[in-house]
């Protein structure tokens, strides 16, 4: 038993050293650079102690990225919800073609979604894009990436991408409920929106909550589509905390301060994530 | 009046099919305009097609966007081998003999909830200082990191369902464990190996952030080449659609082989699909 148990250690060694190598060491190197004036340039940088940490908590930027995170993230996810639950319950019948009908829905999700950002980019420019000349030819002539719409723009467009994802994870979840509920409460007189109230959503609430944390945690992370479409201007108005950190390393070239960022928002995360991990690993372990 | 039911249904069916797989057909139909078409208003849906986009960004244009999209495709399936190699044995492992199932698992499953952005930064760093900023090496390096957590996640799930009565047998038969997983687990989960790899490759393939911080021209994949065409002198509309749809068109292909994985696969295990 011994000897099997060694050959399991010596399974495990390729992904442990892959771990070591691409996560203790980079954030071992993390901690060094970001209590160092690192530069862009790669000049050799002197020590600062915590003066990146403290510049960092005394920027209001970097408060007010992580709040559009948050919020992005809170309609996103709120919008993707409600119609994605909708559109399960759509398909939740019997239907010639349902199965093509499921897998074209779930194309939009292979999709780069820097790309689709891009596709959305022609879409609604002002001069060729198709949107802005039929809302014109209804009279509506908003700008798109006014900073009064922008943000519904870019919700819109995450969500384009991602109800399709939570259509069909809930609609697996809506499989699962048994037939004789509905039958049992329509024999008692309960119409269709009473069921859908009593039973479908009560029973869903695990799946949905699951789906909930997802497209939560993934919709903060948001980046590659803001890039694209508006790099987090006008202004500041859509810098999400990804792109914050991009621009404090990239455009201000200040690698110790994106650094510091970096690690405090990791700090931030952590319980939450913790939490979510009880959801996720739930079955697995 | 059941019969107008049913086409009621129907019609919002593909009103709701055409709504979401509408920014595709349009990018399709843009990058098969010639460049007049496009800019026409009002716009045109009936138009004599032309390749010539296609052209342009294959030989005109600027960018050497084939090797954009070689590219994306050696790093993809670079990365889909490594994360298959090395989540294999582990998952294995950790199933059969009960390795790090508990917190290794759990700690590297957490690794993909944390904002790219967050390894990217010390990445670059890294990088400049060992030598491999815009190499595709450095590239598959991050991608394998970020996949790993859902292959070893979906790999554990399969072995755990593998009837453990089948390599007991091969065990009393003198075969050593690494045996067994090469001659009778890898077989059996073929199946389930090459969609966690296909999934790998379709993720990888449409990363953009690392690709974006980490590359220059060298190692740059389609993703963020497609996004270049914008600043060039002038926006040229119709070489970008041509670009995204060549650049989306391996994903989707794809995804016919993933179909019952994708559920899985999307939401990192934590939905059964």
């Amino acid at each position: 038993m011994q000897h099997a148990r060694n050959q399991a250690l010596w399974m495990m060694t390729p992904l442990a050293v892959v771990v070591i190598a691409l996560v203790a060491f980079p954030t071992l190197y993390a901690y060094f650079v970001s209590v160092h004036d690192a530069r862009l340039s790669g000049e050799s940088a002197s020590f600062l102690g915590l003066n990146n940490y403290a510049s960092m908590l005394t920027n209001p930027s970097f408060y007010g990225s992580i709040y559009y995170s948050a919020k992005f993230a809170l309609f996103a996810t709120a919008a993707e919800l409600v119609v994605g639950i909708c559109l399960a319950v759509l398909f939740n019948r019997k239907f010639r073609g349902k199965g093509i009908f499921t897998s074209l829905l779930l194309l939009p999700l292979m999709v780069a979604p820097s790309l689709f950002a891009l596709i959305f980019r022609l879409m609604l420019n002002e001069f060729v894009g198709i949107v802005p000349y039929y809302l014109n030819l209804w009279g509506i002539t908003v700008n798109p990436f006014d900073p009064a719409w922008v943000n519904v723009t870019l919700v819109a467009i995450d969500a384009m991408q991602w109800i399709p994802f939570v259509f069909i994870i809930v609609y697996a979840g809506l499989t699962t409920i048994p037939e004789e509920l509905y039958e049992a409460a329509r024999v008692d007189g309960a119409n269709p929106i009473q069921s859908f109230f009593r039973i479908t959503l009560p029973l869903l609430v695990p799946t949905l909550t699951i789906v909930a944390f997802l497209r939560a945690i993934d919709s903060f992370k948001i980046y590659d589509m803001i890039y694209v479409l508006t790099n987090g201007g006008p202004g500041e108005l859509t810098t999400s905390v990804s792109l914050f950190i991009y621009k404090k390393a990239f455009l201000e070239g200040n690698i110790g301060e994106a650094t510091a960022a970096s690690v405090l928002l990791t700090f931030l995360l952590a319980p939450v994530l913790a939490l979510s991990m009880k959801f996720i690993v739930r079955r697995g372990a | 009046m059941k019969m107008a039911k049913q086409i009621g249904f129907w019609l919002l069916l593909s009103f709701i099919l055409l709504l979401f797989l509408f920014p595709l057909l349009l990018d399709f139909l843009t990058s098969l305009k010639t460049e007049g078409d496009v800019a026409s208003f009002p716009p045109k849906w009936v138009f004599s097609p032309t390749l010539e986009h296609y052209h342009n960004v294959f030989s005109g244009a600027g960018y050497p966007f084939a090797q954009f999209f070689l590219n994306s495709f050696f790093i993809a399936a670079g990365t889909s081998a490594i994360t298959v190699i090395v989540c294999m044995p582990a998952a294995y492992a950790m199933v059969r003999y009960g390795v790090g199932l508990r917190k290794f698992f759990s700690f590297i499953v957490s690794l993909k909830l944390l904002p790219p952005i967050v390894f990217a930064i010390p990445y670059f760093a890294m990088y400049q200082f060992i030598g491999l900023l815009d190499t595709k090496l450095g590239l598959i390096w991050v991608a394998v990191i970020m996949n790993v957590p859902l292959t070893l996640m979906l790999m554990v799930g399969f072995i755990q369902e593998l009837p453990v009565e089948i390599e007991e047998a091969a065990l009393i038969d003198g075969c050593s464990p690494g045996s067994i997983l090469l001659r009778i687990v890898f077989p059996l989960l073929a199946p389930g190996i090459a969609a966690a790899a296909i999934l790998t490759f379709i993720f990888t393939w449409n990363e953009f952030l690392f690709v974006r911080i980490l590359s220059d021209m060298n190692a740059m994949t389609t993703t963020v080449g497609s996004t270049l065409f914008i600043q060039a002198y002038g926006i040229r509309w119709g070489d970008i659609a041509a670009a995204i749809a060549l650049s989306v068109l391996p994903p989707l292909l794809f995804t016919f082989f993933v179909q019952r994985y994708l559920v899985k696969g999307l939401s990192m295990g934590a939905v059964k699909g």
